[in-house]
């Protein structure tokens, strides 16, 4: 390696792996579909312009171009026009099945539709209901098999679960045509149409296949992935309309034994900012601090809230499960007069939980580096990601000091540690956007499952067990050990 | 979606990648260039720039190169972020290489921070992002040699402004524990 390439050797550690840059562009093309629809009034480039974009875009990357190219013709379906045809609808069953090894079908999921009731929505694993989802327009009900608690939480855009269940690949990428696939389905002449995810390092290629009848209702979807340059059936979705519904299932009766938790306020409940060591308002978020506790002269734990103001919450009229921005522990690096010499603090996350735009997260903050003085402000650095909603008014990313005083009581690690554990496994019972410990010494990675139709999508979690996962006992042996509690407060002294 | 915001995604799927993995590298921040790459597409919806810029893909690497740039200005201003641990976490090399490389990284950025707009450009795509003298030279309008000896130049003035910010005094240590 030459001299330059040494230089920036450190850069390559850097790189994001495949999905996480997925994962970023996703967000960016929800990003610009939801800026499109509120600015439908700005001028249009001009027809040249447009040309000689697009001409310097396909050069770069043909593959993807071609792709996107499918969007610019007229006579493709976008699926949201399906699923608002499909919603007109008086009531409608839609069966998912997946395709087993033997070619059998076996059924994944039931979703059942009334346009005065609601929906029931039911997952099944070897033909047993798993998770059972009530939604009477006003609140929406989950229980879960082997679970006591059933969550309530307000009721969710029927059109947006009927997304997530009939599109998989979860794109706004239009269906192509093609009549040579055209067919009868339950005597009824469908036409055809289909779109293609192209995968990438995590992903095997995926095909979607809609039939569509002369009345624009959807009749059929068929799910594909390309496995060794085949396109083989992984799954499929028949829908029934006009069905003969009994409406008692809309009725949310879980029986006695059941604990119906409402997730609305579960966390306000838990975590009132009113009650808080300590609270101020950044940007249009509260940021409380409910515990501080002081484990030694260079180290505190924080356990710190962060969530909208209600007059946030009204601007961003958040979707359910939508999250309305987000928080992060940093490190705060100090320059000390010395040249060269300085001090860090170093936030190390222990758990994390969010719930209806609740965020609390645990943190044990180190100050470690030159002549470090014992700590007598908890001085927590955190960086506040804005929804983009709100970027007109405030900024995208800001970056938040908080100044507290620290007790001069000393609490054992232990206890702190024990608290947060047990405050992740009392919550584990309840469905969460996000819940877990952060352990950096766990090698196992763990994977949450959710279904849809036709299959499943998984998220991994690395170094994010939950209480179920990993013993206490384990757990504060990791958080004793971590490299991050390893520092040392150094003293300099100058050589004569 | 209009005709116009079907192109920016276009440019997205062209060039998403590559603008992900170079905003990661300058901010040593992956929420950050997760949120910047958003910034970026969004600003480019609102605004006509990308239409008057002689080459659409040369004006998006040096709108997300000065916005990553601009992030770091900002989160530096009361004091300085430096890379986190998660981000070094990899088995691929030994902790001393990791150490020398995350002190080595700040510094090459805290130095680039002090450069102009367009010698930073040139080392965040030829080095940070490792693109080739011709890719550079195609997307700039100008020719590798062209490049190559404006890299050469840009690369001169880092290395000074590196070995400028070296002032490390002779100390001895002594553990405080």
């Amino acid at each position: 390696m030459n001299d330059d390439g040494k230089l920036f050797a450190g850069f390559a550690i850097l790189e994001p792996s495949a999905g996480e840059t997925h994962a970023a562009i996703e967000k960016t093309r929800v990003a610009i579909m939801v800026a499109a629809t509120k600015t439908t009034n700005r001028k249009q480039y001009p027809k040249r312009r447009r040309l000689s974009l697009r001409v310097a875009v396909a050069a770069t990357l043909l593959v993807s171009a071609s792709l996107s190219w499918l969007t610019f013709t007229n006579d493709r379906l976008a699926m949201a026009e399906v699923i608002h045809q499909l919603i007109q609808a008086n009531s409608l069953r839609c069966v998912s099945e997946g395709m087993a090894p033997n070619e059998k079908w076996f059924k994944i999921r039931e979703f059942i539709y009334d346009r005065e009731h609601g929906f029931v929505d039911q997952t099944y694993e070897r033909n047993f209901v798993i998770r059972k989802e009530i939604d009477d327009g006003k609140h929406h009900w989950i229980q879960r098999q082997n679970n006591e608690v059933v969550t309530r939480g307000e009721g969710r855009d029927v059109a947006r679960q009927l997304e997530k269940l009939l599109n998989p690949l979860g794109t706004d990428k239009k269906f192509q045509p093609d009549p040579s696939k055209d067919q009868v389905i339950d005597g009824i002449q469908c036409r055809y149409f289909f779109a293609i995810y192209d995968g990438n390092e995590q992903l095997t290629p995926q095909r979607v296949l809609l039939w569509i009848d002369d009345s624009n209702q959807l009749r059929r979807v068929m799910y594909e992935a390309r496995i060794e340059s085949k396109w083989v059936i992984a799954g499929r979705t028949n829908v029934e309309y006009d069905i003969d519904i009994d409406t008692s299932m809309f009725k949310p009766d879980f029986g006695n034994d059941a604990k119906v938790v409402d997730l609305n306020h579960l966390f306000d409940n838990m975590f009132p900012f009113d009650e808080a060591v300590h609270s101020e308002e950044h940007s249009g978020y509260i940021l409380a601090v409910h515990e501080l506790k002081r484990l030694s002269d260079f180290e505190y734990y924080l356990l710190i809230s962060f969530r909208p103001t209600e007059e946030t919450r009204r601007k961003l009229a958040l979707s359910p499960g939508e999250s309305p921005g987000s928080l992060r522990g940093g490190m705060r690096y100090e320059q000390k007069e010395l040249p060269g010499t300085s001090q860090s603090e170093v936030a190390l996350p222990l758990a994390s939980a969010i719930a209806d735009g609740v965020q609390v997260a645990a943190y044990l903050c180190n100050l470690s580096g030159i002549d470090a003085e014992r700590i007598e402000r908890a001085r927590p650095q955190l960086v506040l990601f804005a929804h983009s909603r709100l970027w007109k008014e405030v900024k995208a990313i800001s970056q938040v000091t908080l100044d507290v005083p620290l007790p001069d009581e000393k609490t054992p690690l232990q206890d702190v540690v024990r608290s947060t554990y047990d405050m992740i496994a009392m919550l584990e019972s309840v469905p969460m956007e996000e819940l877990y410990l952060v352990d950096e010494q766990e090698e196992r990675v763990f994977v949450d499952r959710e279904h849809f139709g036709g299959g499943y999508s998984e998220t991994q979690r690395e170094h994010r067990p939950r209480p179920s996962e990993v013993s206490f006992d384990t757990f504060f042996e990791h958080v004793q050990t971590s490299p991050s509690r390893q520092k040392k407060q150094i003293t300099f002294v100058e050589q004569e | 979606m209009d005709e116009s915001s079907e192109e920016i995604i276009v440019l997205l799927d062209a060039c998403g990648r590559r603008l992900h993995a170079l905003l990661t590298k300058i901010t040593a921040n992956r929420d950050a260039a997760d949120e910047l790459l958003q910034d970026l597409f969004v600003r480019l919806m609102k605004t006509q720039a990308l239409n008057e810029a002689p080459n659409p893909e040369a004006y998006l690497f040096r709108s997300a190169i000065n916005l990553a740039f601009d992030w770091r200005k900002q989160s530096s201003r009361r004091s300085e972020f430096t890379l986190l641990d998660e981000d070094l976490a990899t088995e691929d090399i030994s902790p001393l290489d990791r150490l020398v490389h995350s002190e080595t990284t700040k510094q090459v950025l805290y130095a680039m921070d002090r450069l102009s707009d367009s010698d930073r450009e040139l080392i965040s795509l030829r080095y940070i992002q490792g693109e080739t003298n011709e890719w550079i030279a195609s997307r700039f309008n100008l020719s590798p040699h062209h490049i190559r000896s404006r890299c050469s130049k840009a690369m001169a003035k880092l290395r000074k402004l590196i070995s400028q910010a070296e002032v490390i005094p002779k100390l001895r240590r002594t553990d405080n524990e």
